[in-house]
């Protein structure tokens, strides 16, 4: 009788990368979280690799800059303290809408403490790229390319706007002295599509870039990167011009679109609180303030002993004011 | 310095903060009647009110308040929109301090959506009273050794959060809020941001009757700050 001999045979050991067990996780937890199964494309695959190292960058990035201002009580910023299901979903999210972390300005990482879960919540910002991107994706007519220019004061820019006589909205732009082009006065994105009937001419101007900076608050990046904080200016107010297709819009694309705008308002009351210190300074309350706007003075009123004056400084009445109001 | 806040929610803001024999309001957002009900009706009293913005939450009693010789300190913004002059309407700027009898008040320029909203520093004696509502954030801090704090403590982002993937509110009622209202985390970062060692009471103003948990909010600033936290 022969034996039969069972042998067992030794599966090679598989070493993962990190990458590859962050891809792992990422698709493990959303599983976990959501009840859904997930299979990654390679493309798709490929994407939550580099969005790994972007990750893991920045995190070595922040935990750099905690130890060396010395915040030993801040929790360290590693792998262990993140929030995790929340990572995943918001990777899965940028992931199907193809935005990829390697390339400049689409996915930037921004840590916040979330002091429920006693772990940083990882806010994937979508910068101005991946904006471009994936907004031209969900359009309703993809458009085959799209210019964006900043406009200077010694440029020459003239829009050709569609009308009876012309079919085609366009523009003429030339750079005159390309090595001193003066300050920026505006820019323009051009939106064009298969059929040229349809390009689209978008001009921003100063006071749009304006209203952007008031709206941002964040005086620091509007001061030191000016030009570049216009042109991501005039990118968003492209892509925003951009029609989306109801039919592209999926969960994906409304979770970036409400993620983006909870982390630049987050960031901007992050940027603008708690800065300037400010005291008052008792005995000097005699100011330009707290002028009456009409001509009708108050009744006289006489100060009870040694107190300060009840009413402010007065201002001479201006010759334009207006009447009694009471 | 005594503080009575007779009310502090969308429906109606005002408080009243008394040093000896000197009173004033802070807000306007109640009929004059609960203002002379919360004074025994001496409304005459008062060395003065401020108004920090033009919602009718906080202004609602102006022009009542100025009938009756009240002198009002406000923004020109807020003048305006409320369309509003008079020889009790004082108009006061951001960062420009002025006097109302013993009172020194410093206004602060806030974050809100209303046309030039204020929150105000005010100083009697060796008190001085922090008061900011309706705002983001509050883009200062104060080293002069605050005694009593008055703060916006509106929603947490948390709460929002559950609300929207609930389908409870909508996503631009989101925005709005963190855009012009203060929450919870920006409440305790102020507060880390700042000198408490003089802090006698810390108030919580304008809860969110929808997206706020007061006992939690409270416990969060008790644990944080050691000092007396009241509710409004």
């Amino acid at each position: 009788m022969a034996q039969t001999q069972t042998q067992t045979a030794k599966a090679p050991v598989i070493e993962h990368t990190m990458s590859e067990r962050f891809t792992a996780m990422v698709v493990n937890e959303f599983r976990a979280a959501f009840g859904a199964e997930l299979q990654l494309s390679p493309m798709q695959k490929r994407l939550a690799q580099h969005l790994f190292i972007k990750i893991d960058q920045a995190l070595a990035s922040f935990e750099l800059k905690r130890l060396d201002e010395g915040k030993k009580d801040v929790l360290p910023y590693t792998w262990q303290n993140i929030n995790l299901p929340k990572l995943a979903s918001d990777s899965i999210h940028r992931i199907n809408l193809g935005l990829d972390a390697l390339i400049p300005n689409h996915i930037s990482p921004i840590a916040y403490y979330n002091k429920r879960e006693r772990k940083y919540d990882l806010d994937l910002r979508v910068g101005y790229v991946g904006k471009d991107y994936y907004r031209r994706k969900v359009a309703i007519t993809e458009p085959v390319d799209v210019i964006y220019e900043l406009v200077y004061s010694k440029d020459t820019f003239k829009p050709i706007k569609k009308n009876a006589a012309n079919a085609i909205e366009s523009f003429e732009f030339e750079i005159v002295n390309p090595w001193d082009r003066g300050e920026i006065v505006g820019g323009f994105g051009y939106i064009m599509y298969e059929d040229p009937t349809r390009n689209k001419l978008v001009i921003v101007t100063e006071k749009d870039f304006k209203k952007s900076e008031d709206a941002a608050k964040s005086g620091t990046f509007w001061k030191n990167y000016r030009t570049e904080m216009k042109f991501k200016t005039l990118v968003h107010r492209v892509t925003d011009k951009l029609t989306i297709d109801p039919a592209k819009v999926n969960e994906s694309y409304a979770a970036v679109e409400r993620d983006d705008a909870e982390g630049i308002i987050l960031a901007e009351i992050e940027a603008n609180s708690n800065k300037e210190p400010l005291d008052i300074e008792p005995g000097q309350g005699e100011t330009d303030q707290g002028q009456p706007e009409e001509t009708e003075q108050a009744p006289p009123e006489t100060p009870a002993g040694d107190q300060p004056p009840r009413q402010p400084k007065q201002q001479p009445i201006p010759q334009n004011a207006k009447g009694p109001g009471f | 310095m005594h503080i009575n806040v007779i009310a502090s929610s969308s429906a109606g803001n005002a408080c009243i903060v008394s040093h000896g024999q000197h009173t004033v309001l802070i807000e306007a957002g109640i009929t004059i009647r609960d203002i002379g009900k919360a004074m025994s009706y001496h409304i005459t009293d008062l060395d003065g009110a401020l108004i920090s913005h033009e919602h009718m939450d906080h202004a609602k009693s102006l022009r009542e308040l100025a009938r009756l010789g009240v002198d009002c300190y406000l923004s020109k913004g807020t003048a305006e929109a409320l369309g509003i002059t008079g020889h009790r309407i004082h108009p006061v700027e951001a960062k420009k301090q002025f006097s109302i009898g013993p009172w020194f008040v410093l206004p602060i320029d806030l974050v809100h959506d209303a046309a030039e909203p204020l929150g105000f520093l005010i100083c009697i004696e060796d008190y001085r009273l922090l008061y900011a509502c309706d705002t983001a954030y509050i883009p200062y801090t104060f080293p002069g050794q605050l005694t009593h704090i008055m703060l916006e403590c509106n929603y947490s982002i948390e709460i929002l959060r559950e609300k929207i993937a609930a389908g409870v509110l909508p996503r631009v009622m989101k925005r709005r809020l963190m855009r012009s209202h203060m929450s919870i985390d920006t409440v305790l970062k102020f507060l880390r941001a700042n000198d408490l060692s003089r802090v006698q009471e810390i108030w919580l103003l304008h809860l969110s009757d929808r997206n706020s948990n007061e006992a939690q909010f409270k416990a969060e600033v008790q644990k944080q700050t050691g000092k007396i936290v009241k509710v409004a």
